[in-house]
């Protein structure tokens, strides 16, 4: 497995984060790393946003600072389309990994690596986040303002998140990823409530357009690895992307993914067209200017964002779903991201009526709805 | 600074040092000089020797120039320093109106050239612009700066956005060269998707825009002459669109055959679904009273025992 790591050029630290442990870890992981103590990265960021490639600079430096606001929010989702009630962790913003498509190219005003360290106001946060869905089951992750693990060998994060949820059964708890950055998860026993899961796609797009991230191959076989270990994993098929090939190089990575990982231990899948707002295509076309994926036939979707035409997705969904159930999948819950009734009626022959329907779908198998 | 009367003949007309519009409506202007004269002096400085340069108030000269009146009131303003004079009618304009994109553009060009610093250029002066303060959008118009005359010209006619105005500078200058004679007719929203549809398309497939306007079906709709040039532009902009969106195209086409087999009343129109994506269909039709009204509901009871209508609503084919 391809194990290169992320470090940064430098890294920069607020005056207010200095003395927090997990600070200091960074520090120490980062061996010799140049470090500025900054008072606050404000202007630090005005910099790197007057930048030509704000994205690309930003990917260089790490911002080691407080999350001033909520740590835990709702998963943002999109409107007009059915959501899946999933809730977000900030711990980390931005990703070193420089996919073509990533929606934080545009979503975020901070370009910077980041990672917030005051790591006993998230804790605080999620008691009382926990304590408030006591009686009910949910989904939780870290994964969708970065990458749960890209930066997980300066933070081991991942060790104090696991053993945190490890006592909390009623969230499932999910790491989303691409990297093979998979020690600490290995280092801790695998509590049945937390979920690993990885980012696919077809080995093509894979190359041309997710820069800096491992292979398929390599993200399936540590999948492999750490289901073995005792942990339950995830897949997101997301986004699923025409191009040239793409039935035969779905179907490739999901025979791999089902003959490698035991079904048993997959909690779920999601399937997602790409979809991006309008003003993404500017900044993919002006830092990517060799991809073709914006110029397949998009439309406006109800929410505003750009997606393929109906009968195209229906396309792509009705046959990634169908590959999963011919590999021996029948019995995997499988949902899409953000989409709408009548695909899910198309392809699966099921319609949530809401997002909690979409939740009781995923949480049902773990059976921890009784609490 | 001293109030002169300035022949005409003794500003330098070649000197455009300081200059951020060429392109002018003249006609009110002249109305309002014939009337009542030049009652705004332009600014001039003095450079190389006896010539005066315009600072500020191209229009109004060149408004004078055309109702051959001179000399005309000038302030003099007594300053070698050219950065610094520069930044005296910018700010001058820039209390008075606002900029279009080809003016920002210029001040732009000419900042850089006197300034130098494009990351001073960018805080300082892209807030009073009202840019984006990065570097991205500097280069953005020194692009659009360097379009040439003729596209400058189509850019100020059609009123052009800076989004129109940044897809132009994509094209290279031969790609360019070979769009002017199919945008002449079309108005702006319908040149924009044009022009998106062409670099979309070349993306897409790799074609450069000159050879995809060179093919025979787009040069066999341009040399016909049976047609006005409108009715050109608009056969060549659905062409581009049905080949960057063949899908799509293909899907209307075929909601439309399917529609022919169905036994439709003239006067009741069915739409497809937007996009084909909410899955909508629209069914309209007009009346005159209620009689009309009975029988256009009768009409399309009849219609619903149709099944080749509902043909329609089933799914897409398959790839």
């Amino acid at each position: 497995m391809n194990e290169s790591r992320y470090f940064p050029e430098k890294i920069f630290v607020t005056e207010s984060s200095k003395d927090l442990p997990l600070t200091e870890k960074i520090l120490e992981n980062a061996g010799s790393l140049p470090v500025e103590f900054i008072p606050d990265a404000k202007e630090l960021i005005e910099e790197v946003k007057i930048s030509r490639d704000p994205v690309g600079i930003g990917k260089r430096f790490l911002l080691v600072t407080h999350q001033k606001g909520e740590y835990v929010k709702p998963c943002p989702c999109t409107p007009k389309y059915i959501g899946c009630n999933y809730f977000i962790i900030n711990t980390e913003l931005n990703c070193p990994l420089d996919c073509s498509y990533c929606i934080l190219q545009l979503y975020l005003d901070n370009p910077l690596i980041t990672i917030h360290t005051n790591t006993a106001e998230l804790f605080r946060q999620l008691d009382r986040f926990l304590h408030k869905n006591r009686n009910r089951t949910f989904r939780i992750g870290t994964g969708e303002l970065g990458d749960s693990l890209a930066l997980d060998h300066l933070t081991s994060r991942s060790r104090e998140l696991i053993s945190y949820f490890a006592v909390h059964p009623n969230a499932l708890f999910e790491l989303k990823t691409k990297t093979v950055n998979i020690k600490n998860i290995l280092d801790c026993k695998a509590p049945g409530n937390v979920i690993v899961a990885w980012s696919l796609n077809t080995h093509r797009l894979a190359q041309e357009e997710e820069q800096g991230a491992p292979s398929v191959r390599d993200r399936i076989r540590a999948a492999s690895i750490v289901s073995r270990a005792g942990y339950m994993v995830g897949f997101h098929f997301d986004p699923i992307i025409y191009h040239k090939g793409w039935k035969d190089g779905y179907a490739e990575i999901i025979d791999d993914m089902m003959g490698s990982v035991d079904r048993e231990k997959i909690a779920w899948i999601s399937l997602g067209s790409l979809r991006f707002p309008p003003a993404l295509k500017t900044v993919i076309q002006e830092r990517f200017p060799q991809t073709r994926i914006i110029y397949e036939e998009f439309i406006s979707g109800k929410d505003g964002k750009l997606r393929y035409a109906k009968p195209m997705r229906l396309w792509l969904f009705k046959h990634v779903f169908d590959d999963i159930q011919k590999a021996g999948g029948g019995k995997i819950p499988v949902y899409f991201c953000m989409e709408s009734r009548d695909i899910w009626k198309a392809v699966q022959k099921k319609t949530p009526k809401s997002k909690e329907e979409v939740e009781k779908l995923l949480t049902l198998p773990f059976g921890v709805n009784d609490f | 600074m001293e109030l002169l009367e300035v022949s005409l003949d003794e500003i330098d007309l070649q000197d455009e040092r300081f200059r951020i519009s060429y392109h002018f409506d003249l006609d009110r202007l002249l109305i309002s000089i014939k009337k009542i004269g030049l009652a705004c002096p332009l600014l001039v400085v003095k450079r190389g020797g006896l010539q005066y340069v315009v600072l500020s108030g191209w229009k109004r000269f060149l408004a004078c120039r055309e109702l051959k009146l001179t000399p005309v009131p000038a302030y003099l303003v007594d300053d070698q320093d050219d950065s610094r004079v520069f930044l005296l009618s910018l700010y001058e304009n820039w209390a008075a109106r606002s900029f279009n994109v080809l003016e920002k553009a210029e001040i732009i060009q000419k900042l850089n050239g006197y300034i130098g610093d494009e990351l001073k250029i960018v805080k300082q002066f892209f807030p009073l612009l009202d840019i984006p303060a990065t570097l991205s959008y500097f280069d953005m118009y020194l692009k659009i700066a360097g379009l040439d005359p003729s596209w400058k010209k189509i850019v100020y006619d059609k009123k052009m956005s800076v989004s129109s105005a940044r897809l132009l500078t994509e094209f290279s200058d031969t790609d360019r060269q070979k769009l002017i004679p199919f945008v002449g007719p079309m108005g702006l929203n319908k040149l924009k998707q044009f022009l998106e549809d062409l670099f979309e398309l070349s993306k897409k497939t790799g074609d450069l825009p000159a050879s995809i306007l060179s093919s025979p079906e787009i040069q066999s709709i341009m040399q016909n002459d049976n047609l006005s040039s409108l009715q050109k532009a608009e056969k060549i902009r659905a062409r581009l669109r049905q080949k960057r969106y063949p899908y799509l195209s293909s899907w209307k086409q075929s909601f439309a055959k399917s529609l022919e087999k169905v036994r439709l009343s003239k006067d009741v129109v069915f739409d497809s679904p937007s996009f084909f994506e909410d899955g909508r269909f629209g069914v309209t039709f007009s009346l005159k009273d209620k009689e009309a009204f009975k029988k256009r509901l009768a009409k399309l009871q009849d219609m619903a025992s149709d099944d080749a209508l509902f043909s329609m609503f089933e799914d897409f084919a398959d790839e």
